[in-house]
């Protein structure tokens, strides 16, 4: 291989490592003013919400980019051999790339014959938003499934950027032991040992009207500078039948949303002496907040 | 004076008339030779009766119940969101619509369910789809907890056969698993442009697992359960491809597949050389009772308008009859020489002569 090709082969790989991964797959929003009120991870229906649902004042929505019908459901078909689904009604796109986008919630499933060789083009309003399923409001649930890695990918990851300029909250946490349980409060006392760690902790909806409590996108927790737990919702995957953040598979749902209002972070090991706490947790905009812990940990 | 009886008489007429039209319920047509038993209005949910052992089970468009094989009386409970129902229990949300519970309304048991979603009876197995359909939870007819599972795609047929579990997903994979939730086997997607699973049949005798996959071509795979797994003996391109769940099922006797398809239903032999036969239909399949070879195929089918056809057929696909019902239907049970028709609010007892 001459020095040239070597060259170009070099700055070629280069472009790739430098490119976004997002650029990869850029989708629209489906409809303008799309206003979000669930998050991707969000603790819903006793499981991860692995999709976003959004609400606008235009009821007719597009395809987050070109794509061909796959499949599409009724919420209530006829007869006993059809399954009666809580997305209601539903379509399903293939793009390029392995990428399949999910609609749930749709007044009417689109007529498939209707679109030539099945392909529903980016500006083609082709379905509405409704109640349909077990939503009370009229709400769209868009899920991103990448299929040749097997996630559910968080289709913010692949929308333009949203306004959004309201700032997570931290409302507190605790720590327990197998004993006792400690609410987190600068200069508490507690004995060293293990500790789950449990934060209570949102998102506020940026412009929506009705500022929704939204899981955040990330969840850091520092002890004395150094990184002991976290947790981001990117994707989902599912390992052993359970279906978990991908960075985190060992968060269950079960294992994440034990007690309801909490995140639990997992376990925390506290040495004698001072630990600082620091929990950063950020949202999709990346809008930020932290709060500090002084942790007095008594030897034992 | 007689003039004046004359008009009482026919006015008397034109009021039984009116009475019968309102209550008897969609009727099917007169001089055919589905002989109509009874038809029962289900109208006041309060007045039903406790159901007995053997009593048949129907869906209507706002309630669900059992009915006495002879008309009589009936059990009904209005349909909530998600509801199921079987020959001995049904599974259904409480009155606050908050608890699923499965209930035996013969002996009067209930059992809760800690799960919330969608059942999905099949074979005496309640499947809770989460309500994203991307996972299930498996409980027996007595409220038993089998098993949880989540996958990385969308459920998109579950079906359970002899002492087997299938689930077919949006990413073409299926997965075999026993009644304790260890997983038995996977198939993984083939032969198409686009790979998705529409449909999925366990057969009864648990020997057999059926496919409906893809797009470009849609195909019908027949795999062969083992000790080691799954393994495909047979497959068949279908002439078109259905873009959303497909009807799929074993003959009782294993012996056929039933197939919804785009222009009817096929018959697919599970035996070499694999016959095939046609079965051209105008409306949607809804549902079917079918025994095996030999013995009549009954079909249920919605038609524009609102209207239902049933259709008899043989094992070789031949129609035998075939006749239109006012209204739309949702079940259709095989009983003791009889079928039972769930059509718009009314429960239709028909008799059979099963030398036809």
């Amino acid at each position: 291989m001459d020095g040239r090709k070597k060259l170009s082969i070099t700055v070629c790989a280069l472009i790739l490592l430098v490119l976004p991964s997002d650029i990869t797959f850029s989708f629209d929003w489906p409809m303008e003013g799309a206003q979000i009120v669930s998050t991707f991870g969000e603790d819903q229906w006793r499981g991860f919400l692995k999709a976003v649902e959004l609400t606008s004042a235009r009821e007719d929505f597009r395809p987050v980019e070109e794509g061909e019908i796959i499949f599409s459901a009724k919420e209530n078909p006829h007869g006993r051999h059809r399954i009666k689904r809580g997305l209601g009604n539903l379509v399903i796109l293939q793009h390029s790339r392995g990428i399949r986008s999910v609609y749930g919630h749709l007044k009417e499933v689109p007529d498939v014959q209707g679109y030539e060789d099945h392909v529903v083009k980016s500006s083609d309003d082709f379905a509405q938003i409704d109640g349909s399923g077990v939503l009370g409001g009229k709400y769209l649930y868009l899920q991103i499934i990448d299929s040749e890695v097997a996630r559910f990918v968080n289709p913010l990851l692949s929308l333009p950027s949203i306004e959004d300029t309201e700032r997570p909250v931290i409302e507190g946490g605790r720590i327990l032991s197998a004993e006792k349980a400690y609410n987190l409060t600068s200069g508490i006392l507690v004995p060293q040992g293990e500790y789950l760690l449990q934060l209570d902790t949102a998102d506020i909806g940026g412009e929506s009207d009705v500022k929704p409590l939204m899981a955040p996108y990330s969840i850091k927790v520092y002890i004395n500078g150094e990184e002991m737990q976290s947790v981001s919702f990117e994707s989902i995957a599912v390992n052993r039948w359970q279906s978990a953040p991908t960075g985190r598979m060992d968060l269950s749902y079960d294992a994440l949303y034990t007690d309801s209002g909490f995140f639990t972070m997992g376990n925390i090991i506290l040495q004698s002496g001072t630990a600082v706490m620091e929990v950063v947790v950020s949202d999709f905009a990346g809008n930020e907040t932290s709060r500090e812990y002084r942790i007095q940990v008594a030897a034992q | 004076m007689a003039r004046k009886s004359k008009i009482f008489f026919r006015i008397i007429v034109v009021l039984l008339l009116i009475l019968y039209i309102a209550f008897a319920g969609p009727l099917l047509d007169s001089g055919t030779s589905y002989v109509q038993k009874w038809a029962l209005k289900i109208e006041n949910p309060s007045n039903a009766a406790a159901p007995q052992e053997g009593w048949i089970p129907f869906v209507l468009k706002d309630s669900f119940g059992y009915v006495s094989p002879g008309g009589d009386a009936f059990f009904s409970q209005p349909i909530q969101k998600g509801v199921e129902i079987g020959e001995r229990s049904f599974c259904s949300y409480n009155k606050s619509g908050e608890e699923l519970v499965i209930r035996n309304p013969f002996r009067d048991y209930m059992y809760p369910v800690d799960a919330q979603g969608y059942p999905f009876y099949k074979n005496g197995i309640y499947f809770i789809l989460s309500v994203d359909s991307t996972g299930f939870l498996a409980v027996s007819e007595n409220g038993k907890r089998l098993f949880s599972r989540r996958f990385s795609s969308l459920i998109t047929s579950v079906d359970s056969g002899g002492d087997y579990v299938g689930v077919g997903l949006l990413n073409g994979t299926s997965h075999l698993f026993d009644l304790e939730g260890n997983s038995l086997g996977q198939t993984e997607a083939v032969d198409s442009r686009i790979d998705v699973i529409y449909g999925l049949a366990i057969s009864p005798d648990g020997k057999m697992l059926a496919l409906v996959h893809g797009i470009d071509p849609q195909i019908v795979s027949l795999y062969r359960i083992n000790p080691q797994g799954m393994s495909r003996v047979h497959s068949e391109t279908l002439r078109d491809s259905i873009r959303s769940q497909v009807i799929l099922a074993f003959a009782e006797d294993s012996s056929q597949l039933i197939v919804e398809s785009v222009d009817g239903v096929e018959l697919l032999s599970t035996m070499e050389p694999y016959a095939r036969e046609l079965i051209e239909l105008d409306g949607q399949l809804i549902d079917y009772q079918y025994a095996g070879k030999g013995r009549p195929l009954y079909l249920l089918t919605a038609e524009p308008g609102g209207k239902s056809r049933l259709s008899t057929f043989t094992s070789q696909g031949q129609l035998i009859h075939r006749e239109e019902i006012e209204g739309s239907s949702e079940r259709l049970y095989l009983g003791k020489k009889a079928l039972y028709l769930s059509v718009e609010d009314s429960v239709i007892k028909i008799g059979l002569d099963e030398g036809m």
